[in-house]
C-alpha cells in the first residue's frame, strides 16, 4: 500500500470524490477524529510493512480455513480475501444504527407473525395480497403452524452511507442470514494485524454477541426440553457457504450437519450418528427455507430434511429462523414495511431505507415504462439468475424483456432509484483509495430484546455493481468504537447473556455419520499420499545415486511397487509393458504424482476435502499443516517439468514432512474418541492393503540374484522399515528376515501384524457396530491368512490376507456410511 | 343425498423403501351444502406415525409416515357425506366491477379470492387465455352469466380425452388441442378468468358416475374429479363444472380447494430407499347410500 502522505497525514493516493461524503476526511480535507489512530499507524508502519502485513493477513485467513472452497469435487480455488483497511464507525453514530436495527428486527418479526398467523396485513389491505402471493417464498404450508417465538431469531441488514452521509438500509435478510461467521473471521485477522490502533480506539469485542446467539438458540427449543441439543444445518461441504457455516459451528460448539445427516421419525428430528439416532431439539438453519423440507416447502428440490416442518408442527423441534421466514427477505415487502410497522406496532421506522416502489401498482408500472433508465429493477421472486439490474445498463433487447415480464406479472417486481454512495477507504492494488463498501450487520432476538452485533462484515462494491449482486468473497472488518455510554461488559456481552447460563451437554460420544465417513477417508487418503510420495521419492533417490539401476531388472520391481502404492495398473505381462530407461521411469513417476485415483495429487486433494468437512475435529495447528499440504500440492501441479528430479524431489520432501506432521498431530492432539478411531482405522486398513501391494509387486516374483539387494532395500524403504532392519540384522538383507519384519513383527508400526492389531482394537472399542460379528469374521480370516499353514509363498500370503481385508473395508462402509437415496412420490389420480 | 366414497391409491416400488412420508388430501371438508358424517384415512402397511391438521385453505390434511421397510404402499380414504341442494344465484355485478370489489373485500373469503387471482404452480395467465375469455366476458355482462357461458363453451368446444394429458401438460397445449380431462378444464377455466384479473379457485372432489339404466355399475369406474369456483362478493362462492356443464353442480362431493391442483393433490410424499421405479394405480368408488 502506498502511504506517501499529504500534510494532514493522508496517503496521496487517497482522493475523495468532490461533493460526496467521505468516511476518512471531512469537507475541509482533515482526517475525521475516529480515523486518526489508523492514519497514524499507516504512516508509522510505512508502505513495505503494510504490504507485508497484508500478506500475513491473507495467510492468517487461510489458516482460519477460508482459503479454498471446493465445488462439485473440482476445485475452483476461490480464495477469500480480506481488505486490510477496516470500516471504522464512531460510537454515537452507531447508537442510531443499533436502535434502528433493533426496531426493524421487531417489526419484521411482527410481520412474519402476522403473515403466518392472522394475516391482518392482507385482510386490512395494508399489503396487497398479490405482492405476497407472487413470491414463492411465502410458504403457505407454514401458515397456522404453531412455531416457537421469535420467528426471526437472527436478522441481518445491508447498510450503506449515501453521498450525503446518511445511513441507508439496502436490504433485509430474514431467511438464513450469512455474515456473522465472516465477521468473526475478519476480526481474528485484523485485530492481530493492528494490535495498537485496535486497543487505542476501543473497538467493541464480538464474543459476547455469540453467547447471546447461543442463548437465543436454546430459547427456541420445545418448552419441555431443559438441555436442548442444537445442530447447525449447513450446506454440503462442496457448496458455497460451507466455510462460514463450519467456522460458526466450531465457534459455537455445535455439530455441523448437512441435510443427509438428519432424518425425521415419529414427528421428531434425529441426527444419524454412529451410535444410532440422536434426537435434536433445535436446528440452527443455514440453508434457505425453500431448500429445507422437500415434503412441504416449495419450490421443492430434493434437498433438505424431509418432514422438518411436520416436526415443528407437532412441537418437537425449534427451527431458527422459523421455516417460511424467507418471505420477508424479498424486496416486495420494502414498499409496505413502514405502513405495516404502523399497523401492527403503532411505530414509525427509525432507519431510512432505499426508496422502493411496487410495480404491481398500475401507476408505477406506467411511470417505469415511461422512463425505465432511471431505475434499478428487481425481480422479487427470481427464476432467472439475474434478479437485479440497473435500467441504464440494459441493452434494448434486455430492456424489452424486463418490461414485458413486468407487464405480465407486475406484482413480482419492484424498482428503486439509483444510489450514490459515500466514499470510504479501501485498499485497491496496494494503495489506499476512496472506494465504496456496504456493511452487513446482524441482530439476534431473545424474548422481546433485539441485540445488535457491534461489528459486521463489510463488502466492497465495485463501481457500477449492485450491492445486491455483490459476493461475500472480499471482506472488510467493521470496527464499532465504544465510549463511556456503553452498557456492555468487557466481552461485549449483554446482561441477558450473563443472566442466562446455558446447561452443559456432553456430546463426547456422538459422532455424526458424515463426520465419521470423512475422518475415515481422511486417514485413508493421508496414508495413500504418504505411501506414494515416499515410494516415488525413494526411487528418484536410488536412481540418482546409482544410474545403472535404470537399465537393470530392478526397474521392473521399482515401477511395480510405485504402481501398487499410487493406484496404477499392474503390468499384465512383461511383453505387454516393457519398462526401461530414464524416460519410462519419468513418465511412471509423473503418473504417480498426478491425478489418477491413488496418486499423490489426487489423494492430497481428497484429503483437503475430507478435512474441510470435519474441521470442528481438527486443531488450528493441524489446519496449518493441511494448508501447507494444499500449497505444496499446487506447487507440485505447477511443476510442469517432472523430468527434473531435483525439483520433484524437493517438492516430495516437503510433502513428506507435512504428512509426517499431520500423522503426529493426529496421534498427539486428537482426543481418543470415536472420531480419532475412525481416522486411525482408515489409516491402518489402507496401510495394510498398500503394504501387501508393495510386497506382491516386489517380492511376488523373486528378484534375480544380481538385483536382490537393491530390491530388498526398496521394499524396506517403501515400508519405512529400512532403518529398523539395519539396526536389528547386522548383515545382508535376507528374504526371511524381511518377511518377519514387515509381516509378523507386531512391534514394527509398519508391519502387517501391527496394523491388524490396531484394527482389532478399534473394532472392539467402537461401541455401536450392528455388524460386529461379520466384521470380526473377516478380520479373523485376514489374521489366519497372515499365519498361513505351511511354507507358502509370499504371494499366496498376500492373496489370503488382502481378500478378507478388502471385504472388511467394504462391509464397514456399508454398515456405517450408506446414505439412503430419496425420491419424490408423485402421482395424480 | 348421501354418498359413500372410497379412494385408494396404491404404489408398488421396484425396490424396498426404508421409510416413506405421505401427505394426503383425502378427508372432505364441511361446506354450506356438504355435511361430513364420517371420514378416515388408512395406510397399508399401517402408519408408524400419523397427524391430522388443517392447511392454509382450511382443508383437512393427513400426514402418515411408514417407518419400516416396505415395497408397496396403499393409502385409502373412506368417508360418508350428505349433500344438500345449493341455493341458486340470481344476481351478480357486471364482471368489470369485480376486481375492485374483491380488492377492497376485508373478509377471509375476499382474501382467498385475491390469493386466487394471480399465477400459481400450474396456472400462468396469458394473453391467449385472455382472448379465449373475452368471447364470454362481454362488456357489462353479469359476472356469473359470463362464467356459466365460459363453462358451456369449454364443455362444447373441448373433448374429454384421458389419453391426451397428465398433470404436467401445460395449459397452452390444452388450449391449442382443445382436449383434456376434468383437471385440465378446471385449470383452463381458472386460467382464463385470472388472465382478466378475476379470482377463481380449484376444487377437488368426486362425482358419481351413473351407468345408463339397466347396466350394472362397474367397480372402480368412478374417478376423482375437479372443477372450479368463483367468488361473488357479498354472496359467496359459486361452483362451476366445465367438464359437465353444470353451475352449480348438484351432486358433487367436495374434498377441498386451493389455487390449483398442487394445493390439494390427493396423495403426495417422499420415500427413502434404493433408487427405484414406482407403479401407481388409483381406484375410486362413489356409492349413493340414501336420498
Amino acid at each position: 500500500m502506498n502511504v506517501d502522505t499529504t500534510a494532514s497525514g493522508i496517503p496521496v493516493s487517497y482522493v475523495p470524490t468532490p461533493g460526496r461524503f467521505d468516511e476518512l476526511v471531512d469537507e475541509t480535507g482533515a482526517v475525521r477524529p475516529h480515523w486518526e489512530p489508523m492514519v497514524k499507524t499507516w504512516s508509522t508502519l510505512g508502505a513495505n510493512e503494510i504490504v507485508r502485513r497484508q500478506m500475513v493477513a491473507e495467510r492468517l485467513l487461510v489458516a482460519e480455513g477460508a482459503g479454498h472452497v471446493f465445488h462439485d469435487d473440482r476445485e475452483i480455488g476461490m480464495s477469500w480475501g480480506l481488505d486490510p483497511v477496516p470500516y471504522v464507525i464512531g460510537a454515537a453514530e452507531w447508537r442510531d444504527i443499533e436502535s434502528g436495527l433493533a426496531q426493524r428486527t421487531r417489526v419484521l418479526d411482527a410481520v412474519l407473525d402476522d403473515l403466518y398467523g392472522p394475516r391482518r396485513l392482507l385482510l386490512d389491505g395494508v399489503i396487497p395480497t398479490a405482492a405476497v402471493m407472487g413470491s414463492r417464498a411465502y410458504q403457505l404450508a407454514a401458515c397456522g403452524v404453531a412455531t416457537p417465538r421469535p420467528r426471526l431469531m437472527l436478522y441481518a441488514a445491508d447498510l450503506v452511507r449515501d453521498s450525503s452521509g446518511r445511513w441507508l438500509l439496502l436490504r433485509d435478510h430474514t431467511d438464513a442470514p450469512t455474515g456473522c461467521g465472516y465477521a468473526l473471521m475478519n476480526r481474528t485477522v485484523l485485530s492481530r494485524l493492528y494490535p495498537e490502533p485496535f486497543r487505542h480506539l476501543g473497538v467493541s469485542p464480538l464474543s459476547g454477541w455469540f453467547s447471546d446467539l447461543r442463548t437465543a438458540l436454546s430459547a427456541v427449543a420445545p418448552p419441555a426440553v431443559t438441555g436442548p441439543r442444537t445442530i447447525l444445518l449447513g450446506p454440503k461441504p462442496q457448496r458455497p457457504g460451507f466455510v462460514e457455516a463450519s467456522y460458526l459451528a466450531t465457534h459455537l460448539g455445535y455439530h455441523l450437519a448437512s441435510s443427509g445427516d438428519l432424518i425425521t421419525r415419529g414427528g421428531r428430528v434425529w441426527l444419524r450418528t454412529l451410535g444410532g439416532l440422536e434426537q435434536i431439539d433445535v436446528v440452527f438453519r443455514r440453508l434457505a427455507d425453500t431448500g429445507s423440507d422437500p415434503l412441504e416447502l416449495r419450490p421443492s428440490g430434493l434437498g433438505g430434511v424431509t418432514g422438518l416442518l411436520q416436526a415443528v408442527r407437532e412441537g418437537n423441534v425449534g427451527v431458527a429462523n422459523s421455516l417460511g421466514s424467507g418471505v420477508a427477505d424479498r424486496l416486495w415487502l420494502q414498499p409496505f414495511l413502514a405502513d405495516a410497522a404502523r399497523h401492527l406496532l403503532g411505530e414509525t421506522l427509525e432507519l431510512a431505507s432505499v426508496e422502493t416502489w411496487w410495480v404491481g401498482d398500475r401507476d408505477r408500472l406506467a411511470a417505469v415504462k415511461a422512463d425505465p433508465h432511471k431505475y434499478v429493477f428487481h425481480d422479487t421472486d427470481p427464476v432467472a439468475p439475474v434478479a437485479s439490474v440497473m435500467g441504464d445498463n440494459l441493452s434494448d433487447w434486455d430492456m424489452t424483456d424486463w418490461l414485458d415480464r413486468m407487464t405480465s406479472s407486475p406484482h413480482r417486481y419492484v424498482v428503486q432509484p439509483k444510489i450514490v454512495f459515500a466514499g470510504t477507504p479501501v485498499a485497491v492494488d496496494g494503495e489506499l483509495r476512496s472506494g465504496t463498501a456496504s456493511i452487513r450487520v446482524q441482530t439476534v432476538r431473545i424474548g422481546d430484546e433485539a441485540i445488535v452485533l457491534r461489528g459486521g462484515h463489510g463488502r466492497h462494491v465495485a463501481p457500477g455493481q449492485l450491492v445486491i449482486n455483490s459476493s461475500d468473497a472480499y471482506g472488510k472488518d467493521v470496527w464499532v468504537l465504544t465510549d463511556s455510554a456503553d452498557r456492555r461488559d468487557a466481552t461485549g456481552a449483554t446482561s441477558f447473556a450473563r443472566r442466562n447460563r446455558l446447561p452443559q451437554i456432553d456430546l463426547r460420544d456422538s459422532l455424526p455419520t458424515r463426520s465419521a465417513e470423512a475422518l475415515f477417508w481422511l486417514g485413508r487418503n493421508a496414508e495413500r499420499a504418504e505411501a506414494a510420495t515416499r515410494t516415488a521419492r525413494l526411487i528418484l533417490g536410488r536412481t540418482g545415486s546409482d544410474p545403472a539401476l535404470l537399465e537393470s531388472p530392478w526397474l521392473d520391481h521399482a515401477v511395480s511397487a510405485l504402481r501398487a502404492v499410487s493406484g496404477g495398473r499392474p503390468a499384465e505381462s512383461e511383453a505387454d509393458d516393457p519398462i526401461g530407461g530414464p524416460e519410462a521411469l519419468a513418465s511412471e513417476i509423473a503418473a504417480a504424482l498426478d491425478d489418477r485415483s491413488g496418486a499423490v495429487s489426487n489423494s492430497l486433494r481428497h484429503l483437503a476435502a475430507n478435512a474441510g468437512g470435519v474441521r470442528e475435529f481438527l486443531s488450528t495447528a493441524t489446519w496449518r499443516v493441511l494448508n501447507g499440504l494444499d500449497t505444496e500440492r499446487a506447487v507440485l501441479s505447477a511443476t510442469t517439468d517432472r523430468s527434473d528430479p531435483f525439483l520433484v524431489t524437493e517438492c516430495l520432501d516437503r510433502i513428506m514432512v507435512d504428512l509426517a506432521a499431520l500423522a503426529g498431530l493426529v496421534m498427539e492432539s486428537m482426543v481418543r474418541g470415536p472420531g480419532w478411531r475412525f481416522l486411525d482405522l482408515g489409516r491402518r486398513l489402507e496401510r495394510a492393503v498398500l503394504l501387501l501391494g508393495v510386497i506382491e509387486a516386489t517380492l511376488g516374483e523373486p528378484p534375480a540374484d544380481d538385483v536382490a539387494q537393491p530390491v530388498y532395500d526398496l521394499v524396506l524403504g517403501a515400508s519405512e522399515s529400512l532403518v529398523a532392519y539395519r539396526r536389528r540384522y547386522r548383515s545382508d538383507v535376507r528374504l526371511a528376515a524381511i518377511e518377519d519384519l514387515l509381516v509378523h513383527d507386531d512391534s514394527n508400526p509398519r508391519s502387517l501384524a501391527f496394523q491388524l492389531d490396531r484394527i482389532n482394537e478399534h473394532l472392539a472399542a467402537l461401541p455401536w457396530n450392528p455388524d460386529a460379528s461379520k466384521h470380526r469374521r473377516f478380520l479373523d480370516a485376514a489374521a489366519r491368512g497372515r499365519l498361513g499353514e505351511g511354507p507358502d509363498s509370499l504371494s499366496k500370503l498376500v492373496l489370503s490376507v488382502r481378500g478378507p481385508l478388502l471385504e472388511l473395508i467394504r462391509e464397514l462402509m456399508l454398515a456405517w456410511f450408506t446414505h439412503p437415496a430419496r425420491r419424490g412420490l408423485g402421482g395424480i389420480s | 343425498m348421501r354418498y359413500h366414497v372410497s379412494h385408494t391409491t396404491e404404489y408398488r416400488y421396484s425396490a424396498q423403501v426404508i421409510n416413506g412420508h405421505t401427505v394426503a388430501h383425502l378427508r372432505p371438508r364441511q361446506t354450506p351444502t356438504q355435511t361430513v358424517i364420517s371420514s378416515e384415512v388408512t395406510t397399508m402397511p399401517s402408519a408408524d406415525h400419523a397427524d391430522e391438521y388443517l392447511d392454509a385453505f382450511g382443508n383437512h390434511v393427513s400426514y402418515r409416515a411408514v417407518e419400516q421397510v416396505h415395497d408397496q404402499l396403499v393409502v385409502t380414504g373412506l368417508y360418508d357425506v350428505e349433500i344438500a341442494t345449493p341455493t341458486p344465484l340470481v344476481w351478480s355485478p357486471p364482471w368489470e366491477e369485480l376486481r375492485t370489489l374483491v380488492a377492497t373485500d376485508g373478509s377471509a373469503d375476499g382474501l382467498l379470492a385475491r390469493m386466487c387471482s394471480i399465477e400459481s404452480t400450474f396456472i400462468t395467465p396469458t394473453a391467449d387465455l385472455a382472448r379465449f375469455a373475452s368471447w364470454s366476458f362481454l362488456p357489462g355482462r353479469p359476472f356469473h352469466e359470463a362464467v356459466i357461458d365460459l363453462s358451456h363453451r369449454i364443455f362444447t368446444e373441448f373433448s374429454f380425452d384421458p389419453s391426451f394429458s397428465d398433470v404436467s401438460t401445460p395449459l397452452a397445449e390444452v388450449l391449442t388441442h382443445r382436449r383434456g380431462v376434468c383437471q385440465d378444464f378446471a385449470h383452463l377455466a381458472i386460467g382464463t378468468m385470472r388472465s382478466l384479473g378475476l379470482p377463481a379457485r380449484y376444487v377437488s372432489g368426486y362425482i358419481e358416475n351413473r351407468p345408463p339404466p339397466g347396466v350394472v355399475k362397474m367397480v372402480g369406474a368412478d374417478a376423482s374429479h375437479a372443477w372450479c369456483s368463483v367468488y361473488i362478493p357479498g354472496w359467496g362462492w359459486l361452483d362451476v363444472d366445465p367438464t359437465n356443464d353444470q353451475a352449480p353442480p348438484m351432486s358433487h362431493v367436495t374434498v377441498g380447494w386451493g389455487r390449483d391442483y398442487a394445493d390439494v393433490a390427493p396423495v403426495r410424499g417422499v420415500v427413502f430407499g434404493s433408487p427405484a421405479t414406482q407403479e401407481l394405480s388409483v381406484a375410486v368408488e362413489v356409492t349413493r347410500i340414501g336420498e
